[in-house]
């Protein structure tokens, strides 16, 4: 029975903590101008992500070490050092854009400009990462991320022309004022969104946290397999409600407030109150999991002692890499940067960024010194490769694409 | 005398002029600008028409809307800054006079539906949401206009 419970809690936070900031922005910003016609590209990533995110755990269970503790061994330095650098300042970028998400959520609550917030979350998150159990905040703020729901029965309750939207979805058609560029940019972005390093950087930390061993791997699996998907389905009805109702009416999302207008239309201020709760404990989550993953991963790359599996003294060269990030986001913050530009460029750079993040975890999860009997098979490294493939196009096209179409205008 | 000195003031005056000169685009440029400037204003009117919709039969909390509007404005308020610094070919000098009079225009009325809202003067909402949907009007022709000449030289 306990083992059942463990599977059901793991899928919800994996549905709950699924969406971020990325995925809120860029998901009603792609529904409203183009439906669902680019929903194969978040399956794409989502394919993506758990195959990837599946390897992570299982070299996490199996070795006992997070997958980027064994790059540097495995690769060597230099590839190492690569890999930590691109993979780093993405992860920040995001931790920034989540800190931002937060403030930008609950100005909707408190109607306080999110500059004024954005010092207050930051210290917030610091004394979560500082005091509160990893399990805590993994479970608590997924489970609330479930709120985002609210979006799936918002997208049933306004009562859209269903047909319509899975002929857009099966058929890719681009609505015709819109250019093939910028239809090839929001899907590299929504793929980046739905590929974000950290997601990784934190599974496989967050296995060694646990202390998995080979017999969760199939708890672990449940997870990915069941949990990502249908979290994934919450980011495909944010773009759907999107497209029913800010789509004909002409608006273009530049705000967190736009993609909450159509929860009022459908369901009433108790749907905008728990989709708020979502909001928040979406990029809350994110940016406790994001922050907790720049410790991770430099503390890592050094071989210093790290994690929330240890006491903070004998972990402190990883809270000091914590609380140094966080003090970072908060000044950049104040500085008056629109958060929603800095998610735009946190997926698009999250692209550019994928094949040295994904590359080391397939060459690793390949290693039989590590793995032992869990080495990758036929089918892992067969979908490992097909996605590869798909990373290093949307690394190549991200920069292309961001310049020549004015980020998507 | 060394001619580096002389060559760097020279430069210094060259990029100093530069920079006084405003930002001047071809003409398919600017007229796609102007045509992004007056959706993304569009955009900002229709979130306004929404909120206020939305406020009017009480489904949306206050607290929410003031945020929303705030977005807009400020939202349109950059699209006409924006464009209003960039200098139009001689013979666009109407067309670039109709753009910045019609976001001029919009961003005054979302001006006034945040402060109606931010007062919470619901009395004022029925007329404000006319004022509204005739901005949206003037938008959508200007767009149009705009829309039909994108692509030509």
């Amino acid at each position: 029975m306990k083992k059942y419970l463990q599977v059901a809690l793991g899928i919800l936070t994996a549905i709950g903590g699924f969406v971020d900031i990325g995925d809120l922005v860029t998901n009603a910003q792609v529904g409203a101008r183009f439906g669902l016609s680019l929903v194969w590209a978040t399956l794409l990533g989502t394919v993506g992500i758990c195959v990837f995110a599946e390897m992570s755990g299982r070299v996490a269970a199996v070795s006992g070490r997070a997958t980027f503790d064994l790059v540097r061994e495995r690769l060597g330095p230099r590839f190492g050092l690569t890999n930590l650098v691109a993979s780093m300042l993405v992860t920040f970028l995001t931790f920034i854009a989540e800190i931002g998400g937060v403030a930008l959520s609950l100005e909707l609550v408190a109607s306080v400009q999110e500059v004024l917030i954005a010092p207050l979350i930051a210290l917030l998150v610091w004394l979560v990462l500082w005091r509160a159990k990893f399990n805590i905040i993994e479970n608590a703020f997924g489970l609330m991320g479930l709120a985002l729901i609210v979006f799936a029965v918002a997208l049933w309750q306004l009562g859209p022309d269903w047909g319509g939207l899975v002929h857009q979805a099966a058929t890719l058609a681009k609505p015709h004022d819109e250019l093939w560029s910028t239809y090839a940019y929001y899907a590299v972005a929504l793929f980046g969104a739905a590929m974000t390093p950290y997601e990784v950087f934190f599974f496989s930390s967050g296995g060694v946290e646990e202390r998995w061993t080979d017999e969760d791997i199939g708890v672990m699996r449940a997870n990915v397999f069941i949990g990502f998907p249908l979290g994934a389905l919450l980011s495909v009805s944010i773009a759907g409600v999107a497209w029913v109702l800010l789509g004909p009416l002409g608006v273009s999302v530049d705000d967190l407030g736009q993609v909450g207008l159509p929860i009022a239309v459908a369901l009433g201020k108790i749907g905008v109150a728990v989709a708020i709760v979502g909001f928040v404990a979406a990029t809350f989550g994110a940016a406790c999991e994001t922050g907790l993953s720049v410790g991770y991963s430099i503390s890592q790359y050094i071989g210093a002692q790290w994690g929330k599996y240890v006491r903070p003294p004998q972990a402190m060269f990883f809270h000091v890499v914590v609380a140094l990030a966080t003090l970072v986001a908060a000044g950049v913050l104040v500085t008056g940067v629109d958060p929603i530009m800095v998610t735009e460029l946190s997926v698009v750079f999250s692209a550019v960024a994928l094949p040295l993040t994904y590359f080391p975890i397939l060459v690793v999860a390949n290693d039989p010194d590590y793995m032992g009997e869990h080495t990758n098979g036929r089918v892992a490294n067969g979908l490992g490769v097909v996605t590869l493939v798909f990373v290093l196009i949307a690394a190549v096209a991200a920069i292309p694409l961001l310049i020549w179409t004015g980020m998507g205008r | 005398m060394s001619r580096i000195p002389l060559v760097v003031a020279v430069l210094s005056v060259g990029i100093l002029l530069t920079a006084c000169e405003p930002n001047s685009p071809e003409r398919p440029e600017w007229r796609d600008d102007a045509y992004y400037a007056v959706s993304g204003t569009s955009s900002a009117v229709a979130t306004a028409t929404l909120v206020v919709q939305q406020l009017t039969d009480g489904r949306l909390q206050r607290n929410y809307a003031r945020a929303a509007l705030i977005a807009a404005e400020d939202d349109a308020g950059k699209q006409s800054s924006s464009f209003s610094a960039m200098q139009p070919a001689p013979v666009d000098t109407a067309r670039y006079h109709e753009v910045t009079s019609v976001l001029s225009d919009a961003g005054d009325v979302l001006a006034d539906v945040r402060i109606a809202v931010v007062r919470d003067h619901s009395a004022s909402y029925p007329s404000l949401l006319k004022q509204l949907a005739q901005q949206t009007k003037a938008l959508d022709k200007v767009e149009s206009d705009l829309g039909g000449l994108r692509g030509k030289p």
